[in-house]
């Protein structure tokens, strides 16, 4: 398979749980290889999906018992393919020209809410053992080991969690709170956000910005939800806002996230993330036309942005850590934001907008300066730049060019806590406009409306002084067609005749198109 | 009745019945019951939960159930019944996770530095590391009138201030960048405006994948001869050695699985000229 332009980096990541067991099952005269467990597991693939994700259910989870029987080593085994992991990524790394960072995934899954956290590592001198959710049930023991592992003494290691898929946490992502349900002091909220810097946004399995509703919520919160009883408190924005409300009662944010999405595949194919050529990531239960559109929650996902000083492991790890990220929905939109006190209305037209923004404030991400003088209102520049698409040939076969889609808006997403310790929030737009366009998703021909270009310096008309507040930026694109208008295309589906089963949602007056998107890092204001 | 025997189609008939008799009642006796346990039924859920992005309801749960029973029962019945034998999907299945055990039991040696020094050599045009550039540019998007952009370029020379637009995606000067990455980011026209273009002079405009550029190139470093001393270099050839080989590994032991079997071929005629243009 190919994707479009090659990607800069990439982290090499597995489920840590299970790194020795599938390893065991799948060698021959391994000890444990021929236990009851590995034959299920190589026999009923089905089966042994839903029995080794139960494992991660369980508040007090075990490992298999073959893992303790006599001459199988699980913890021996899981520290050789962990290596193997490093030793991948350490052979694709090839700094200045593509980052390869080495990485798991923690599983936990407890009573059936996601709480999986992928932990992305720098150094060289990374902990032997990885931690998975049977040595740390909770994300506090993860945190804690990590420190431990990686961070504590004089070791060259440096680690960060990004919790991913919150909307599938059943609102329990992001709880202020120790797992006792004891009040998070100020030390923790420091020590939650210094490990977990930042979220993922957006991935193969939705959105998790924000939850549109009758009481919160705007309409771009409807983008690509997952469906079935949600919790408003697993999205980001809800989470963001938590973080300002802890702010200001235990003078700490545990939530001060920064902002990536990706893809999630397990197809090992990171950046496959072309609407017009999917080809699911979820193994064989997404191969097909039929089992993909089946499932037409799910999506091809997005990528993270990093903004580093240079494409080396150390340069996108400490992009990372301060959060000078931001992620997208698929598209290579490139996107800048600064926050400062007094950026010169025209600063749009300036060749070195980026250098100014850097001298004048602050970028995605970090804090704004104090507050220089009692009449100054944070100014938000935001300046984004569309995918012109694909134009790199000879990747191979079954290449497809693609179009871009041109650029529809710039928002800024504002939330502050009012005088009453109540959250609100507001959305503004800020640059380009409204687009009624119609995607024709019989052609899938690219929207011819759009800016290349967008930018605008904004000022808060709303500020309050006392008010803790977070401004972040979101860029939408002009609607287009959806992966699943793509195969209902290349299935040569023509509505109005019959339509094969497995086709109905081309014809059903299901949406088949989308408005692809950028979310940038926030900037915090704290009084 | 030995006439009667003899034809094969009723033999096969009256041993079939036979068996039947013999064995239809302690078939069906031992039969392994199809059992649910709680926590087959959980997995089954956290399957479900999976796909839905939530717990499924009971009505949902109690459909897994029901499914999982048919599909176990209909399944157990294919195998009873040999429908596995000759099928094309069961045969290719089987053949792949045997060709995936291979590859993932079959250990490769690791290529010595003689051999590393011979692949790289034989390889040197695959291995090479690309040119890299030293440039300064102006960019302007796509709405500037090409008059614009000239005036820009008449002020440049003559070293005077002029105004473009903002890039994005770098600064304005770039140091020592590699033409993998200046085609990642501004696309194949800008490498090529960049090659055309004459040491420290201001020049173009050239096209990248978002307008125009007025470039200045300040440095130009041709591909070197690759080296292993050069740890990237050393790294890809390492790998492609090393995957070469374990390809012909993997055959080795196809081949040895081969010719466990007494085979007999047929001969393969010559192909005539007529049947490939056909």
């Amino acid at each position: 398979m190919h994707i479009g332009p090659p990607l800069q980096f990439t982290a090499v990541t597995d489920h840590s749980e299970f790194l020795a067991e599938t390893q065991i099952c799948t060698t021959p005269g391994m000890p444990g290889y021929t236990s009851s467990t590995c034959q299920t597991y190589r026999n009923n693939p089905t089966l042994a999906f839903a029995l080794f994700g139960l494992r991660l259910t369980s508040q007090n989870p075990t490992r298999f018992t073959f893992c303790s029987q006599p001459g199988v080593d699980c913890s021996g085994v899981a520290r050789t393919t962990w290596q193997r992991v490093q030793d991948a990524a350490d052979d694709a790394n090839d700094p200045c020209n593509f980052t390869a960072l080495s990485a798991y995934e923690w599983t936990g899954t407890t009573d059936l809410d996601n709480f999986h956290r992928n932990v992305v590592f720098r150094g060289t001198q990374l902990p032997t053992q990885p931690t998975s959710y049977f040595e740390a049930p909770t994300p506090q023991d993860l945190w804690s080991r990590l420190f431990l592992d990686c961070q504590s003494g004089n070791r060259d290691c440096d680690v960060l969690a990004i919790p991913h898929n919150s909307n599938a946490s059943g609102g329990n992502m992001f709880v202020p709170e120790n797992p006792d349900g004891s009040p998070l002091s100020a030390a923790q909220a420091n020590f939650r956000a210094r490990m977990e810097p930042l979220v993922e946004i957006y991935q193969h399995k939705g959105d998790s910005e924000c939850l549109p509703g009758i009481f919160a919520g705007e309409e771009e919160c409807g983008f690509e939800k997952l469906g079935g009883i949600q919790q408003g408190a697993g999205y980001v924005r809800n989470a963001l806002e938590e973080g300002l409300r802890q702010q200001r009662s235990i003078g700490a944010n545990p939530f001060k996230l920064g902002i990536i999405a990706s893809t999630d595949t397990h197809n090992a194919s990171p950046g496959a993330v072309d609407e017009n050529r999917w080809e699911g990531h979820l193994g064989n239960t997404e191969s097909s036309p039929e089992q993909r559109l089946s499932n037409g929650a799910f999506s091809p996902g997005g990528l993270a942005a990093v903004w580093a000083t240079s494409n080396t492991r150390d340069g996108v790890f400490d992009a990372l850590a301060r959060r000078e990220t931001y992620g997208t929905s698929g598209p290579r939109i490139a996107v800048r934001m600064f926050g400062g006190w007094d950026y010169p209305d025209d600063l749009c037209n300036s060749a070195t907008l980026v250098e100014d923004g850097y001298a004048g404030g602050v970028p995605m991400g970090a804090d704004l300066t104090s507050r220089p003088n009692g009449n100054a209102r944070p100014r938000i520049v935001v300046a984004a730049t569309w995918d012109p698409g694909h134009d790199i040939a000879g990747v191979g076969d079954g290449y497809a060019p693609r179009d871009g889609t041109r650029l529809e808006r710039i928002q800024i997403v504002k939330a502050w806590v009012d005088g009453f310790g109540i959250t609100r929030e507001r959305v503004y737009d800020i640059a380009g406009q409204v687009s009624n366009a119609q995607v024709d998703t019989n052609t899938c021909a690219p929207t011819p409306t759009g800016a290349e270009h967008l930018c605008a310096v904004w000022e808060d008309p709303t500020f309050n002084a006392n008010a803790p507040a977070f401004y972040y930026a979101r860029v939408l694109e002009e609607p287009s067609c959806r992966w699943d208008a793509f195969e209902c295309i290349d299935a040569g589906i023509t509505c109005g005749g019959s339509v094969p089963r497995e086709y109905r949602y081309c014809c059903n007056g299901t949406d088949l198109t989308v408005q692809e998107r950028a979310w940038t890092s926030p900037v915090w204001y704290t009084p | 009745m030995k006439k009667l025997l003899a034809d094969p189609m009723l033999r096969y008939l009256v041993v079939g019945v036979g068996l039947f008799l013999v064995f239809g009642d302690l078939v069906d006796d031992g039969r392994a019951p199809i059992e649910v346990s709680a926590g087959y039924v959980d997995g089954l859920a956290m399957l479900e939960s999976e796909r839905l992005g939530r717990a499924p309801t009971e009505a949902e749960r109690q459909q897994l159930v029901d499914r999982h029973v048919e599909e176990e029962a209909l399944y157990r019945e294919a195998i009873a019944m040999g429908l596995d034998e000759g099928d094309v999907i069961v045969r290719r299945r089987l053949i792949q996770k045997m060709r995936f055990l291979l590859d993932d039991a079959i250990v490769t040696e690791p290529p010595s530095q003689a051999e590393l020094t011979e692949h790289l050599t034989a390889n040197v045009e695959r291995f090479a590391r690309p040119a890299r550039l030293g440039f300064e540019h102006r960019f302007f998007v796509p709405d500037r009138p090409d008059a614009f952009v000239a005036d820009a370029k008449a002020k440049l020379v003559a070293q005077q201030e002029i105004v473009s637009d903002p890039f994005l995606l770098t600064g304005l000067t770039l140091r020592d960048v590699s033409t993998t990455e200046i085609t990642r980011t501004f696309g194949r026209d800008m490498v090529e405006g960049l090659a055309d273009a004459p040491l420290d002079v201001w020049w173009g405009p050239v096209r990248s994948r978002y307008g125009r550029h007025l470039i200045r190139v300040t440095s130009r470093t041709e591909p070197g001869a690759p080296s292993l001393e050069d740890p990237a270099v050393r790294a890809q050839v390492l790998r492609s050695l090393t995957e070469q080989r374990h390809a012909a590994d993997v055959r080795a032991a196809v081949g040895a699985i081969v010719s466990s079997y007494p085979t007999s071929r047929p001969e393969v005629p010559p192909t005539t000229v007529a049947q490939v243009q056909r």
